[in-house]
């Protein structure tokens, strides 16, 4: 699969730019090569809910059964939004230790992040309420889109009551969006890798799925 | 609503839930003055047939078609053509049996007045200002009946309809069916050879 | 349709209103938060931050007590289906809705006059007040109204509902908190209050779309 070809290419590729092109920041040293892989999680941990999002509703729109696996589908979108999302807090808090002081700031980021997890976890426990229910996969997905209808509303209401530390891309002290082209370059790589590698993961885990499904209906019967 | 023609068309209909498959390929069809008995052994799926027919649950597999005087039939329209009783459909417990009546018939737009004959047919006259939690079993089925059949539905439907029913009770309901015979479609999941006998053909699950 | 709506709402405030137990639980509720706040703040004078702050904290968790029993009451003694034969799901929603916005009306009456009492709260511009919690309350009948009906079809015990409803309702308890305060300290939000009302209007029309699914039997 042309999916899989690809990630084995561009995962290599910038890890190795990560640590050996890009140059490091002037004041925040050789820390800011954390940049490449902190700035790709929570692109992806955004993304990956952006299409459970969408999947729910192809999930929900369809009434011909066309398309029943995207149950599976919007749950390990998911899963895997949720893995970034901590991935991305963790590495984003020590990263914050070294700029900031502190691990914690509540900078409009940071909150959104917790927000999302907080949504993340809302959507498991009530996965967890409707185990073995055969309304689960309906439910879920209804729960998905309105949280996303809520979202806008987030990005709205966030800045206003959290005053914001982050300056785009952070790099220097001035807060003024300075990467020079490599880090640019390296950056773009590392967001496409990451980008790839969740496809793949997901593609695995909805291969899981329906292995698992099969297994159940040849199991009962 | 009183001389419409219904057609009601199953084709190879089938329900799993989950990894769980209740039945397949089922497949019939019902106008206007017939009747169906639907047969079979508990936990066949005789309760959940009724409910796809009813329109309230969806079916895994195959489609169901109606129409009403030739024209397609679907969604809130069906809703209000069709008619169940069933044990699982149960009516308001902190209500009396009148308001229970009322509620459903102002729900789907039907005088008042015209239900309380029904209360006659179905013996529950004295019965219908107490609250549902002071009916025995068979006065609630009597008032799920009552429920199943006040506006008139083209369609009904009803899954063990004598469950309950005292020798007086079954012989009421029975004559209320044969008043309805030729204006009404009606689909009858029983065990009960006797109900079954009141229809005309049969589908039987295994 | 509209011979639906009534039918369920004059439905829904009877039996309510023979059981009382929606408004019941959310009073005592609402009262003995209100009441524990204002001991355990042990007469000491809060900022109108921690006084909006706190209301709205109360608000919520008493909400969380009352709004989801319109659904769970239908679930739990099996009227679901008789509910689903009788009436379109649109009818069914708008009914609830009416009925749970009514219940956080009548939350949001009893708390406020005992809050601003017990709390000594200075308000400045009482309208301003009025209006920010009308449309809180309202922003939380609209989204909690359609995540009750997931909780119920998914068992609806324990506090599932607080877990779920919670992420959807936090952008709404920060614009509320923020108009409440400034209604406390003189000033009228009227940017808040549009906010809430575009909140529960987007809400309620998402949920117009997928309450169908969340209705319909599996």
């Amino acid at each position: 699969m042309l999916i899989t070809r690809l990630v084995y290419i561009f995962m290599p590729t910038a890890v190795i730019m990560a640590f050996c092109y890009a140059p490091a920041a002037a004041v925040l040293g050789e820390t800011s090569r954390l940049l490449y892989f902190h700035v790709p999680l929570a692109w992806i941990s955004v993304m990956a809910f952006a299409v459970s999002g969408v999947a729910a509703m192809l999930f929900l729109a369809d009434k011909k059964s066309r398309f029943t696996y995207m149950e599976d589908s919007f749950h390990n979108s998911a899963s895997l939004g949720t893995l970034t999302a901590v991935l991305a807090t963790a590495s984003g808090s020590v990263w914050a230790k070294l700029m900031w002081g502190s691990y914690w700031n509540w900078d409009p980021r940071q909150t959104s992040i917790v927000i999302l997890l907080l949504i993340y976890s809302a959507y498991f426990s009530l996965r967890s309420a409707l185990e073995g229910k055969p309304a689960r996969g309906r439910l879920s997905a209804a729960y998905l889109i309105i949280a996303m209808t809520a979202m806008p509303f987030f990005v709205f209401v966030v800045p206003r009551v959290f005053p914001s530390l982050h300056p785009d891309p952070v790099i220097n002290p001035d807060m003024k969006i300075h990467l020079e082209i490599e880090m640019k370059l390296t950056l773009l790589i590392s967001v496409v890798a990451f980008s790839l590698l969740y496809f793949y993961l997901l593609e695995i885990l909805n291969r899981l799925s329906r292995i698992r499904n099969a297994v159940e209906v040849q199991h009962h019967e | 609503m009183e001389n419409s023609a219904i057609t009601v068309t199953a084709q190879s209909i089938s329900k799993s839930f989950g990894p769980a498959r209740i039945f397949e390929g089922i497949s019939f069809s019902l106008v206007t003055g017939e009747s169906i008995a639907v047969t079979g052994p508990n936990g066949s799926g005789k309760s959940t047939l009724c409910e796809i027919v009813a329109g309230i649950r969806r079916p895994t597999g195959g489609s169901i078609e109606y129409t009403l005087n030739r024209q397609p039939l679907c969604g809130d329209g069906l809703l209000s053509v069709t008619g169940i009783a069933s044990p699982r459909i149960n009516p308001y417990e902190a209500l009396t049996g009148m308001e229970n009546v009322e509620f459903a018939a102002r729900a789907r737009g039907i005088d008042m007045s015209s239900t309380l004959p029904l209360f006659e047919s179905f013996g529950l006259h004295r019965h219908r200002g107490k609250s549902l939690r002071h009916y025995s079993s068979g006065m609630r089925q009597r008032l799920k009946l009552i429920l199943a059949v006040l506006h008139h539905p083209a369609l009904l439907i009803l899954d063990e309809p004598g469950s309950n029913l005292d020798a007086e009770g079954r012989r009421q309901f029975a004559a209320y069916i044969d008043s309805l015979r030729t204006r009404t479609a009606i689909i009858i999941a029983t065990n009960d050879m006797e109900e079954a006998r009141l229809c005309c053909g049969a589908v039987s699950l295994a | 349709m509209l011979n639906a709506i009534l039918s369920n709402i004059v439905k829904d405030f009877r039996i309510e209103f023979r059981r009382r137990f929606a408004v019941n639980i959310a009073l005592s509720f609402a009262a003995i938060t209100t009441l524990a706040v204002s001991l355990t703040a042990g007469g000491v004078r809060l900022g109108s931050q921690t006084q909006a702050m706190l209301f709205w904290i109360i608000l919520f968790f008493s909400a969380m007590n009352g709004l989801a029993h319109v659904f769970t009451r239908e679930e739990e003694e099996g009227t679901a289906l008789f509910l689903r034969v009788t009436s379109p799901a649109a009818a069914v929603y708008t009914a609830k809705l009416a009925f749970n916005i009514a219940v956080i009306f009548i939350i949001a009456a009893v708390i406020s006059p005992l809050y601003v009492f017990f709390l000594n709260v200075d308000l400045v511009a009482p309208s301003a007040f009025a209006a920010a919690v009308c449309a809180g309350s309202l922003a939380i009948a609209s989204s909690a109204t359609v995540l009750a009906a997931i909780v119920a079809r998914a068992g609806g015990r324990g506090s599932l509902f607080t877990i779920i409803s919670f992420p959807v309702v936090l952008p709404p308890l920060w614009v509320a908190v923020g108009a409440t305060r400034a209604s406390i300290s003189g000033s009228a939000s009227t940017e808040g209050v549009i906010f809430l009302l575009a909140f529960s209007g987007a809400l309620v029309a998402v949920s117009y779309m997928l309450f169908g699914h969340i209705w319909i039997e599996e």
